[in-house]
C-alpha cells in the first residue's frame, strides 16, 4: 500500500518524505506491546472476576455468564469514559484497551457523549454509532462470510 | 509596496497598539501561564457547547484587547479573524456579537499571520484607523471536528499534536505605541504528499521552509537579521525537520534563535506528545509571549512564520494528501524605530 | 521505562506467589472438611458415581470430577485442565461416549464450572446430611436445566 502509493510521487516528494521519516519520532512497537499485553490482561482479569462473581452467587453458567459479564464491563466502561479517565488509559494501554470489549462501549459512550450538545435525535441517536458501527456492520458481515464457508465445507466437504 | 515576488513591505508600519489572549486549563499549566490575560479553569467556559465556549474565547479575547487599548468597538473599522470550525461559526458569532465590519478568513493554523498580514495591509493603505485580528481554536471543538470524539480512547502516535484552546487577538492601528509590522511574505500551498494526519508538523515543514526562504530572498536580508524567526505549530519533529531542511538548502541558523509556538506553550511533561497546535497556537504565543518578551526588549526584530495544514477530515478520507501552507509576518520594536 | 519493567514484573511476580499459596491453603482446608476425596459420595446408593469418577480421573486431561446418582439418572460434572481446555469440544465428545457406553443409567455429562460446583455442593449434602433420594433428584433436575441452559 504504501509503496503503491509512493509511486504516485513526484521525485522531491519521495527525497522529502525519507527526509521526513529519518527524522519522525517511531512509534515504540515494543513498549506499545508491553504495555497493551498488561492492561489487556489486567482487564480480562477483572472481566473473569466478575464472571465468576455471577457464576458463584447467581445461577449463571460457564455457558450463560457471558451475557452479564459483558454488561457490567461495558458499564464499567461507560462509567470511566464520562469521568475522562477512558482516553487517558488508552493512550497510555493501545491496543489492551482497545481490543477488549470495553473498547467498543467506550467508542459507544464517547461518541453519545461528543454529540449530546447537537440534541437526543440527532445528536446522540444519529452519531452514537459513527465509530461503533462499522465494527457492528463488519462483525456481522464476517460472521455471515464464516458462517457460510463453514455451511459449504459441510455440504459438500463432508467436513464436521 | 510588493517586493520581490510575494512579500509586502509596509512604509507606514502598522502598529500592534495592543493584544489579548485567553487560554484553556492545559494552556494555565503551561509554559507561558503568565502571558495570558485570560486563564480559564473550565474547558466549558460555563457555556453548554464546546462551540459556543470556542466563540467566548473569541469574544473575551477581542473585549481585552479594546480594553487594553483604550477605545471603543466603534472606533474599530474591521475584524478580521478565522478559526479552524466549520464555516468559522466561531469567529462569526463573536464577530456578530461585536457587530463590526468582518472579513473572515482561514488558512487552518495559519489563519493567524494570514489575518495579520492583510490586516498591516489595510491599515498600511489607508484602507481602516483600527483593525481587530486574531486567530482562535479550542481542543474539544477542533478535535471533535477532525480526529474522534475527545473521550474516545484511540492511542496517538508520538507525531501526534494537542490543539491549544486558546484566542489570540492583536489590535493594529496606524499610530500609536508598539511593536510594528515590517513585511508580509505570502505563502504558497506546498504538497510533499504526506497523508498522515497524526504527523502535521512532518507535512506542514517544507510549508514553513518555502515561505522563509521566499521572504529572505524577496527582502533581500540574512536570516540573521531576525533576532528569532518562530513557527507556527510544527512541534518536535516539523521543527527538526524544517530546520535540517533549511541548513540542507544552505541557510545557516542557530538553534535558539528558531523556535516553534508549539514547543513553547507548554511545560515538560504534559502530555501534549509533539507540542501544541491548532490556530490558537500560534496566536496566543505570538500575541502574548513572544510580544511581551519583544516590549521587554529581548527580542528586536522577529519573523513569526504561521503554518497551516489546509486538509478537512473529508479529504484525508478519501484519501487525499495534505497540503500545507505558511504566512510570514514580520514584526520589529525598538531599535531603528521611526 | 525499565524502571516500569521491573516494576510490572515484580508485580506479576508477586502475585503469582500469592496464588499459589491460595491454592495451596485451599487444598489443604478441602482435605480437612472433605471426608472423602475421591469426588463421589460414599453411601451405597452412590456406586455407579464413584465408578464413574474413577473413570474421569484416569483421564491425563482432567483436573477434578464428582458425581452423584439418583433414580437411574447419572450427574456428572468434570473440570479439564487449564492447556486442554483448547480441545474441550473433542474431550466433551469422547466423555460423553465413555460414560453413556460404561453406564446403563441417563448421564448428565457436564464440563461447567458452575455445575462442577453444584455438584460438589450437593455430594457434600448428601455425605452428611443423609438426605432422601427424592430430594436428590429434585436437585439434580435443577442442575440439569441449569446445564441445559442455552444464551
Amino acid at each position: 500500500m504504501a509503496n503503491e502509493k509512493r509511486k504516485n510521487l513526484t521525485p522531491v516528494q519521495q527525497e522529502y518524505h525519507q527526509f521526513e521519516q529519518a527524522r519522525e519520532t517511531k512509534r515504540p512497537v515494543l513498549k506499545n506491546c508491553v504495555r497493551a499485553f498488561f492492561v489487556g490482561g489486567l482487564i480480562c482479569t477483572i472481566g473473569q472476576a466478575i464472571s465468576y462473581f455471577y457464576m458463584y452467587f447467581f445461577d449463571f453458567t460457564e455457558k450463560t455468564v457471558g451475557n452479564p459479564t459483558v454488561a457490567t464491563m461495558v458499564f464499567i466502561a461507560m462509567l470511566l469514559t464520562g469521568f475522562g479517565v477512558y482516553d487517558r488509559l488508552a493512550q497510555f494501554a493501545g491496543a489492551g484497551s482497545a481490543v477488549p470489549v470495553t473498547g467498543f462501549g467506550n467508542a459507544v459512550i464517547s461518541a453519545a457523549i461528543e454529540h449530546r450538545t447537537e440534541g437526543f435525535v440527532l445528536g446522540v441517536g444519529g452519531n452514537m454509532f459513527k465509530l461503533a458501527g462499522s465494527v457492528i456492520l463488519f462483525g456481522t458481515f464476517s460472521a455471515f462470510v464464516v458462517a457460510l464457508i463453514k455451511t459449504i465445507a459441510v455440504k459438500w466437504g463432508g467436513l464436521g | 509596496m510588493m517586493k520581490g515576488h510575494r512579500t509586502w513591505v509596509f512604509e507606514n508600519r502598522p502598529v500592534i497598539v495592543a493584544t489579548a489572549t485567553v487560554g484553556g486549563p492545559f494552556e494555565a499549566n503551561g509554559k507561558i501561564a503568565d502571558d495570558f490575560d485570560l486563564l480559564h479553569e473550565d474547558l466549558w467556559l460555563g457555556e453548554d457547547s464546546y462551540e459556543k465556549a470556542h466563540k467566548v474565547l473569541f469574544e473575551e479575547a477581542f473585549f481585552q484587547a479594546m480594553k487594553k487599548a483604550r477605545i471603543e468597538k466603534e472606533q474599530v473599522q474591521f475584524i478580521i479573524a478565522g478559526d479552524l470550525i466549520n464555516q468559522m461559526t466561531p469567529s462569526s458569532f463573536a464577530a456578530r456579537t461585536l457587530s463590526t465590519p468582518y472579513l473572515g478568513v482561514f488558512g487552518a493554523c495559519s489563519t493567524s499571520m494570514e489575518a495579520l498580514a492583510l490586516s498591516a495591509f489595510i491599515v498600511n493603505y489607508g484602507g481602516a484607523k483600527y483593525i481587530l485580528t486574531g486567530a482562535a481554536s479550542h481542543n474539544a471543538a477542533v478535535e471533535k471536528q477532525f480526529r474522534y470524539p475527545t473521550e474516545y480512547g484511540g492511542q496517538k502516535p508520538p507525531t501526534a499534536q494537542w490543539t491549544v484552546t486558546g484566542a489570540g487577538v492583536a489590535l493594529v492601528g496606524k499610530e500609536g505605541d508598539g511593536p510594528r509590522i515590517t513585511s508580509a511574505t505570502i505563502g504558497r500551498v506546498v504538497d510533499m504528499g504526506l497523508t498522515d494526519p497524526f504527523n502535521m508538523g512532518g507535512a506542514m515543514a517544507p510549508a514553513a521552509v518555502d515561505t522563509i526562504e521566499a521572504h529572505v530572498r524577496d527582502m533581500g536580508i540574512d536570516p540573521s537579521y531576525y533576532d528569532l524567526i518562530v513557527t507556527g505549530d510544527l512541534g518536535k519533529i516539523g521543527r527538526t525537520v524544517s530546520l535540517d531542511l533549511l541548513r540542507k538548502n544552505g541557510m545557516e541558523l542557530e538553534e535558539e534563535r528558531y523556535q516553534d509556538c508549539g514547543l513553547l506553550i507548554y511545560r515538560e511533561g504534559q502530555p501534549v506528545l509533539s507540542g501544541g497546535s491548532g490556530a490558537g497556537c500560534s496566536a496566543t504565543v505570538v500575541y502574548g509571549h513572544l510580544l511581551h518578551r519583544m516590549k521587554r526588549g529581548e527580542i528586536k526584530r522577529m519573523l513569526v512564520v504561521a503554518t497551516g495544514a489546509l486538509l478537512s477530515p473529508l479529504t484525508f478520507q478519501q484519501g487525499e494528501t495534505i497540503p500545507c501552507i505558511a504566512h510570514a509576518v514580520a514584526i520589529e520594536y525598538g531599535g531603528d524605530d521611526r | 521505562m525499565k524502571k516500569w519493567f521491573v516494576l510490572m514484573s515484580m508485580f506479576f511476580l508477586i502475585s503469582c506467589a500469592h496464588e499459589q499459596k491460595e491454592q495451596q491453603q485451599s487444598l489443604q482446608q478441602e482435605n480437612m472438611t472433605n471426608v472423602s476425596h475421591d469426588g463421589s459420595a460414599k453411601r451405597s446408593d452412590q456406586q455407579q458415581a464413584k465408578r464413574a469418577v474413577d473413570m474421569l480421573k484416569e483421564r491425563q486431561d482432567v483436573k477434578d470430577a464428582v458425581a452423584v446418582e439418583a433414580n437411574g439418572r447419572l450427574l456428572v460434572a468434570y473440570q479439564v485442565k487449564h492447556l486442554h481446555r483448547f480441545r474441550m469440544k473433542q474431550i466433551e465428545k469422547e466423555v460423553g461416549k465413555a460414560l453413556n457406553e460404561q453406564f446403563r443409567e441417563k448421564v448428565i455429562a457436564s464440563h461447567d464450572l458452575k455445575i462442577f460446583w453444584k455438584t460438589k455442593a450437593l455430594k457434600e449434602k448428601i455425605e452428611t446430611k443423609n438426605i432422601s433420594e427424592k430430594e436428590i433428584e429434585k436437585e439434580m433436575t435443577v442442575i440439569q436445566k441449569l446445564s441445559e441452559e442455552q444464551t
